[in-house]
Parts: structure tokens; C-alpha cells; sequence
């Protein structure tokens, strides 16, 4: 589906025009590869977060009562304890509200100090919020108060005007006259009056009923007031605003909330209404874009809109904030990223085998990509972008099946976060796998490519992989993946891989050198989903051996280097005197003479079929005789469970 | 790269103290000679980088990790400490809070680090504050004696100073022997490192 097909239906979907209730599944798949239109973002987040229902006629109903609910919880919330004569400033106990209070201003000095550190880069917000005559937190408007307002703001309106203009001609024509859609009721009165030239009186000899203006919406910025001394005028001045607000004014009831401000009164709310999470770090960056989404286009409920919507967010991802759960096998940070690189494991052993053997630990980049949803590795447009996918992907009624394993249990429903960060170590895999630890984490934690689309192109496969189960998506997911030096290089990393995607079988089985045959130990743990059968093999074969061996407890490293001289034969393919790879699946220093078939041949043989299997064809022929080849294959041929049996027999004894 | 730094003894070291104190900026300032108060966000869990640095005409990898100060990583940042031969524990010069909690981060160090005799120095941040500073030098001089760190005062906006605290701790680490007994710290190199990892499992990291 093109672009502009996209984009008609998704209009047609959210329009007046479309059905009264909204197809959730095809605004999820409209939805999945970017929202085609920025103007129908908000609505179509809204949506997805589950924050307004897919009926269309409840949608007005149900804005206005959780806006209100938002404004009921800021006249509750932001009161000062002041009025109990009883309680007093310095009163220790608990229970003093004067004590809360304190607290509370904590809370709201490290939501300020990391809002201001994370958000200067972005303009907007920077900017003051629009005034809007419907909003409970628009400042009281009185007609001399505005005159003056409205000229030394004229150059911020102008900005405003033009993006409402450009929104408006282009973004909703159908929404402009559907009078059931609350996105057209509420943008309608303020956008339109915003852009065009009406006299200022209008809005004040009409002021709307309801709005009962939140008087204390300020009352938090003039409890952290000290720490603003400094910041707040510079920005002040610097802003397109020409109006210079002196300190003692902070909580003037007329002024202006800049966006940053209203951003730091969310989350306050958000962490006093949770008291079990209250505020973290990274929550502030995931409310940025958020933000920036609803109340970019000047709409009167961006605030509680965002509050609303947030909230879902944290719903899904709520535990990696939690302390105590970090090192939860189920929950918390620690668990998502652990299954994070199990996944990884599957998809790219030998990347997971390079990340493990340089002791790059998955939380030294894995931990931010998760708890600020990518945020802080890519630009707001584009983590806007994931977002959309992130979304769409986001099943609210859990009814997805997720098909991989290593998938299955996650907490929260951004399964496609998992997908895009999985992606993204895929997209720069082939140069991960050429770097020590310090280069590695320093690519990872600096991550090295802005462009997103082929980052998504790969996470849409693994979605498909995830959705599916289809090993065949693994197949080409490995297929970009990047020859290693020259042909034979290629010839030699094409085999490789295949074994490794096949080689469940050698799990636990890292081969190094040693006197020419092989020993193992634990860190090769090559895991394909194809190997089901060869893994079911291979445990059954290491049982038998150990019972046959009478040594039940032997490890499979004794067992492998018992195995050793009929394996040898393999290093000659193998040998790497100089590997890339930090801890060398396979490299053997010497390799064996070829009188060593005789032994594959006469001990080996039960395993060798195995290992026939896991061989590609092509790796053989590659370096090894003609001869040599025949009698492989023929070793191969040995099929029968009872010849196996007496092989082993014999292997073990060998 | 390799090749270059294949013999050079590396150093972990950390950047530890509470949240907002400027870590970040000086960690920034030290590797990269870079600051921007602009784009200086949070930390989340840890950074990385590593730097090459002469002390004492000995030639030193520091592998340095900037953690997150805010209470909810602590858990998580504590396993960074791991290992760890040497920490600059930062403080805000115009926020007392900050100085106060210095005995805590102490305490963690000991805690979690594996050799008790981690190398310390205390660095007061945001020197370039003049009006605004909060702790003096005697108080954090003292402070620093106590608890058998060094002290430096620095800012990562100017510069000043953040060289020199990296190459106090270097000198503090290269000063205490216990430090070497066991792993031979100096002798040992990146390639030492990988097949100690790889071979003996318990000796996790010396980076």
C-alpha cells in the first residue's frame, strides 16, 4: 500500500465520512509503517493508547470528562497545606502535610533540573502555551492584560498562526466539519480564532461558562522558584517572546506557562497519583514526544491529553522504573533486557557470541534503549516515527500471539521496541563484530546511524518473524549479513553460519585449541529454532554417551575432548590463525592428518552423521580432498540407530 | 587501534555522586574536550569511554564509566562498581545536598567495588559558580581526609581542574599497592584481560 492509498484511508477511517466506530486492527496496520499524515498523529495515538474509545461519538464525551479529571486532580493536588492551624512548616511527622509538602518539592526539583537538561534542545519547548479561553489552565484573561499580551506576543503567534493555518488546509478537511469528532470541536474554536485576525474582544465578551480557571496551576514553579533564578529569565529572553517575566512573578496568575513547564506540572501529577513509582529518569524523556505530539497543534486539552496518554505508556513499561524490580526474573529492566539478547541469541548468535566474549553486558546500552523508549538515540522526528510503529504494533486488547520463544513473555505490549532494538545492533552488526569492548560500547552508546529506514525495514522482518514464527524470515534477516573479508573469508563465514544456525548441537561447545584437538566449554550456545530436532539429538546423544562412558556427570567439555581426535578432521576448515572473533567458536591451531578420517570412520561415525548434518556441503568441498569428501559423506550414510549404538560404543571406548 | 594499545595497562575507573552534579560534563570535558550545557541529559545507567592518558611517564588506557547519580539506578550502577581500581566521587559546590551525601557514596563504593582500597578523589564540581558555591574548600579538603580521598575542585565549563583530578586518581591507584598484588593491574592488557574472562569466569572484569 503506497503513501497516498494510506494516507486516503486512513482519513476516510478517522473522518466523518468513515464508519461510526473505528477498525482498530486497520488503524494498526495503517498505522505501522508511519502515520501518514502529522495532523491525524494525535487522534490516531489517542486511539491506539487506548485513551479514547474507537466509537466516534464518544470520543467528545469522553475527552471532556478525563480532561476533567486531570484539572479536578490539579485543584486537589496543588493546593498549599497552608489553613490547618495545627500543622506548620516545621512539623516532622508523617502525617504533616507540610511534610508531604516538602517532599513533594524534591520530587519537583529533580523533574525540573532533568526537564531543563533535556528538553533546551528542542524549541518548542521553549515557547509559552497558547492562550485558550476554554482552557482551566490558560491564564486569566482580562482586556488590558491581553492588549498589552497580545502585541509583545506577536511574533510567537505568528509561528502558531501559520502552523494552525497549514494544519488546517491541509491536514482535516473532512475533520473541519464533523461536529462529532472532539478533535474538530476543540481545535475548531482555537486554531481558527488563533491564524485569523479577529478582534481580541471576542474572546473575552464570550468567555465560556464551565471553564473554572485552576488559579494554583502555577503554585508548583513558585515552589522551585530558587532553582529558576537563573534559567527561567534566560529563556525568558531568549524565547520569541518579548515579554520579560521578573522572578517575583512566577506564580502571577496571568502568566504564561511555557511548554517545558507544563511538561514538569505532568509528570508532578503522574508521581504524586503514583507513589509507587513517583518520578524517575528517563520518565522525562519519554513524555517529550508525547508532548510534542498533542499540543503541537495548538490543542486546548494537550496538557491532560498528554497526562492521559502518558500514563498508558507507563502502563506497559511502568516496571522498568521500579527499583526493586530490576532484578526480577519476570519484570523490571533486567528481565526485558535479558530476554532482549535471548532473542538476540536466536536471531544472531554470532554477534550475541562476539557481544558476550568481549563482556559487553546488554545493560550498557540496552538498559537506555528500553527505559527511554529509544529517546535519547535518534531525533525527535524520527523516535515520533518509531513511535507510530511502537503504537500500532501495541495490541491493547492482548490478543496478539507472539510466536518465538524468546518473545513470548514480556512485560508491557511494545513488542515492536523489541524488534527496532534488535534491528538496530543488526544494522551495524558487521562492524560490532570487527571491535574490542571499549569500541563496541562506545558504538552502542553513541549509536552510529541517524537514518531509521533500514533500521525499520529489518524490524518490520523481525515483527514478521515474531508474529509468525517463520524461520524462513530469520534466513533472510542473516542473508544481508555482511561477508567477512575476501571470498574464501565469505566462503568460510557463509559455512560458518550455517553451522552456527544449525549447531544447537554444539551448544555449551566452544572449541579452542588445544594440542590439536578440540576440548569445549560453555560459552558457544548457538540456538536456531531449526535445530529442534538436532538439539533433541544432541542431548540424547551426550545422555547415551555419558551412560555408556559411566561418567554421568561428565561435562560436555569431557566429553568433546574425548570426542576430539574424531573432530580434528574439521579444524582444517576451520583454522584461523588470526580470528576476528574475540572468542573463537571454532579455531583450531593445527590441523590434524588426514589419516584421521580412518578414526572418524571407525569411532566417530554416529556423531560425524550429526555432525553431517550440521555441515553445509559446501564447506566441506571447500578445502578438504575429494577422497576425503567421499568418505565423509559415506560416514554420513551410517544411519541405522543400531549402528549408531555400536559406535558409541565404541567411541567410548576409544 | 589495537595494535597501538595492546600493551598499555587499562584502568577502570568511575564517576560516581548524586544526580545533576556534572558528572556527565566532566566526563565529557575529559575525554572528548568538549562541553555543551545545552545537550547534557540525564544519564541512564552508565556511559562508556576510554581514554589514553600519560602519568608519571606511563602510558594508561582509563576505561571510565559515567554513572547515573539518581537513586533508582543505584542497584543497577552498583554492579558497574565491580572491579572498579579507582572513582572520582563528584559533589556540587553550590548544592550542599550533594556534599552531604559524599559518606554514602563512599559507602556504596566499598560496598560494591571488589577491592576495599578502590583509589578515591573527591572532586567539587561547578568551580565556574562563583557566587553560588555553597561548600568550601577546608570543609571539603576535610571531608576528603576523612575518608583517605583526594580533593580537587573543578569545571568542566572552563576545563579547569578536570585533567588534573583524572590524574590525581591515576597517581592515587599507581600510590597503593594492594591495589596490584592480586591481578597485577599494570601488567595486565586488553588481550591478558580477554583470556583472563574467558578462562577463569570469576575474575569478571578488568575493564
Amino acid at each position: 500500500m503506497d503513501y497516498k492509498e494510506r494516507l486516503s484511508k486512513l482519513r476516510r477511517l478517522l473522518g466523518s465520512s468513515g464508519a461510526v466506530i473505528v477498525d482498530l486492527s486497520q488503524l494498526r496496520e495503517l498505522s505501522l509503517r508511519g502515520i501518514p499524515d502529522d495532523n491525524l498523529r494525535p487522534l490516531t495515538w489517542k486511539l491506539l493508547l487506548g485513551y479514547i474509545p474507537l466509537e466516534k461519538d464518544q470520543w467528545n464525551a469522553t475527552l471532556t470528562s478525563k480532561r476533567d479529571a486531570y484539572y479536578d486532580y490539579l485543584r486537589d493536588l496543588l493546593q498549599d497545606p497552608d489553613g490547618d492551624p495545627q500543622d506548620h512548616p516545621l512539623n516532622s511527622s508523617a502525617s504533616s502535610k507540610w511534610g508531604i509538602f516538602f517532599e513533594d518539592n524534591n520530587t519537583l526539583e529533580q523533574i525540573d533540573k532533568d526537564i531543563k537538561r533535556t528538553l533546551p534542545d528542542i524549541a518548542f519547548f521553549q515557547q509559552l502555551v497558547r492562550r485558550d479561553p476554554l482552557s482551566p489552565l490558560s491564564p486569566v484573561l482580562t482586556a488590558t492584560y491581553n492588549v498589552l499580551e497580545e502585541e509583545s506576543r506577536s511574533s510567537m503567534d505568528d509561528v502558531f498562526g501559520r502552523l494552525s493555518m497549514d494544519q488546517l488546509s491541509i491536514g482535516q478537511p473532512e475533520m473541519k466539519n464533523n461536529h462529532t469528532s472532539a478533535v474538530s470541536d476543540s481545535q475548531a474554536p482555537s486554531s481558527g480564532e488563533r491564524h485569523s485576525t479577529s478582534p481580541l474582544s471576542s474572546r473575552i465578551s464570550s468567555p465560556p461558562l464551565d471553564v473554572r480557571p485552576i488559579n494554583t496551576r502555577r503554585s508548583l514553579f513558585r515552589r522551585i522558584q530558587h532553582l529558576n533564578r537563573n534559567f527561567g529569565s534566560d529563556y525568558r529572553q531568549n524565547s520569541s517572546s518579548k515579554s520579560i517575566i521578573s522572578k517575583t512573578d512566577v506564580d502571577d496568575p496571568q502568566i504564561d506557562d511555557y511548554h517545558w513547564e507544563v511538561v514538569e506540572r505532568i509528570l508532578f501529577l503522574y508521581a504524586k497519583l503514583n507513589p509507587g513509582i513517583g518520578y524517575c529518569q528517563g520518565m522525562n524523556e519519554i513524555i517529550g514526544p508525547l508532548y510534542y505530539v498533542l499540543a503541537q497543534s495548538g490543542e486546548v486539552g494537550a496538557e491532560p491529553d498528554t497526562f492521559w496518554c502518558f500514563s498508558s505508556v507507563m502502563s506497559e513499561i511502568r516496571e522498568v522504573f521500579i527499583r526493586t524490580s530490576d532484578f526480577d526474573e519476570d519484570q523490571g529492566i533486567g528481565a526485558i533486557v535479558g530476554r532482549f539478547m535471548e532473542h538476540m541469541k536466536t536471531v544472531d548468535p554470532e554477534l550475541s557470541d562476539h557481544l558476550d566474549s568481549n563482556q559487553v553486558h546488554p545493560t550498557y546500552f540496552a538498559l537506555r534503549w528500553f527505559t527511554c523508549m529509544i529517546c535519547q538515540e535518534f531525533s525527535l522526528p524520527s523516535v515520533i516515527r518509531i513511535w507510530d510503529s511502537v503504537f500500532a504494533d501495541y495490541d491493547i486488547f492482548r490478543q496478539t500471539m507472539t510466536n518465538v520463544d524468546s518473545m513470548k513473555v514480556q512485560s508491557g505490549g511494545f513488542h515492536f521496541l523489541h524488534d527496532y532494538c534488535c534491528a538496530m545492533l543488526l544494522c551495524i552488526r558487521d562492524d560490532l563484530l570487527q571491535l574490542n569492548f571499549a569500541e563496541i560500547v562506545k558504538m552502542l552508546q553513541c549509536y552510529p546511524l541517524s537514518d531509521i529506514g533500514p533500521i525499520l525495514a529489518k524490524s518490520y522482518i523481525l515483527r514478521d518473524y515474531r508474529l509468525s514464527g517463520s524461520k524462513a524470515l530469520l534466513d533472510i534477516i542473516r542473508s544481508s549479513f555482511k561477508p567477512y573479508q575476501s571470498n574464501e573469508e565469505h566462503g568460510f563465514r557463509t559455512s560458518l553460519n550455517t553451522i552456527r544456525s544449525k549447531a544447537a548441537f554444539l551448544k555449551n561447545i566452544n572449541i579452542k585449541a588445544s594440542n590439536g584437538t578440540w576440548s569445549a566449554n560453555s560459552s558457544e550456545a548457538a540456538m536456531s529454532p531449526k535445530s529442534d530436532n538436532l538439539r533433541e539429538s544432541a542431548t540424547n546423544l551426550f545422555s547415551r554417551f555419558r551412560q555408556k562412558s559411566g561418567t554421568p556427570n561428565s561435562s560436555s567439555e569431557d566429553i568433546c575432548t574425548s570426542l576430539s581426535s574424531s573432530r580434528g578432521f574439521f579444524s582444517r576448515s576451520w583454522t584461523r590463525t588470526d580470528s576476528p572473533i574475540a572468542s573463537p567458536t571454532v579455531v583450531l591451531s593445527e590441523a590434524p592428518p588426514t589419516s584421521h578420517l580412518a578414526n572418524i570412520k571407525g569411532s566417530g561415525a554416529g556423531l560425524m552423521r550429526k555432525m553431517g548434518q550440521i555441515l553445509s556441503p559446501s564447506l566441506i568441498p571447500q578445502r578438504a580432498d575429494l577422497d576425503d569428501v567421499k568418505d565423509i559423506r559415506s560416514s554420513f550414510e551410517i544411519g541405522e540407530d543400531d549402528a549408531e549404538e555400536e559406535k558409541f560404543q565404541r567411541l567410548t571406548e576409544s | 587501534m589495537r595494535a597501538d594499545t595492546h600493551d598499555i595497562p587499562t584502568l577502570k575507573v568511575l564517576l560516581v555522586g548524586n544526580s545533576n552534579v556534572g558528572k556527565t560534563a566532566i566526563f565529557e570535558r575529559f575525554v572528548d574536550d568538549f562541553y555543551d550545557p545545552e545537550t547534557t541529559t540525564a544519564t541512564i545507567g552508565v556511559d562508556f569511554r576510554s581514554k589514553i592518558v600519560e602519568v608519571r611517564d606511563t602510558k594508561v588506557k582509563l576505561n571510565i564509566w559515567d554513572t547515573a547519580g539518581q537513586e533508582r539506578f543505584r542497584s543497577l550502577t552498583s554492579s558497574y562498581f565491580r572491579n572498579a581500581l579507582g572513582a572520582l566521587i563528584v559533589f556540587d559546590l553550590s548544592v550542599y545536598e550533594t556534599f552531604e551525601q559524599l559518606p554514602l557514596w563512599f559507602r556504596e563504593l566499598r560496598t560494591y567495588s571488589s577491592d576495599q582500597q578502590v583509589a578515591t578523589v573527591v572532586v567539587g564540581a561547578k568551580l565556574d559558580k562563583v557566587g553560588s558555591r555553597v561548600v568550601n574548600r577546608s570543609e571539603g579538603m576535610a571531608m576528603a581526609d576523612k575518608n583517605g580521598a583526594g580533593y580537587i575542585e573543578v569545571s568542566a565549563k572552563t576545563g579547569v581542574g578536570v585533567v588534573e583530578a583524572f590524574e590525581m586518581l591515576i597517581g592515587r591507584i599507581m600510590d597503593t599497592p594492594a591495589l596490584w598484588k592480586d591481578g597485577d593491574v599494570l601488567a595486565r592488557t586488553d588481550s591478558v584481560v580477554a583470556v583472563d574472562q574467558v578462562e577463569e569466569g570469576t575474575r569478571y572484569c578488568g575493564c
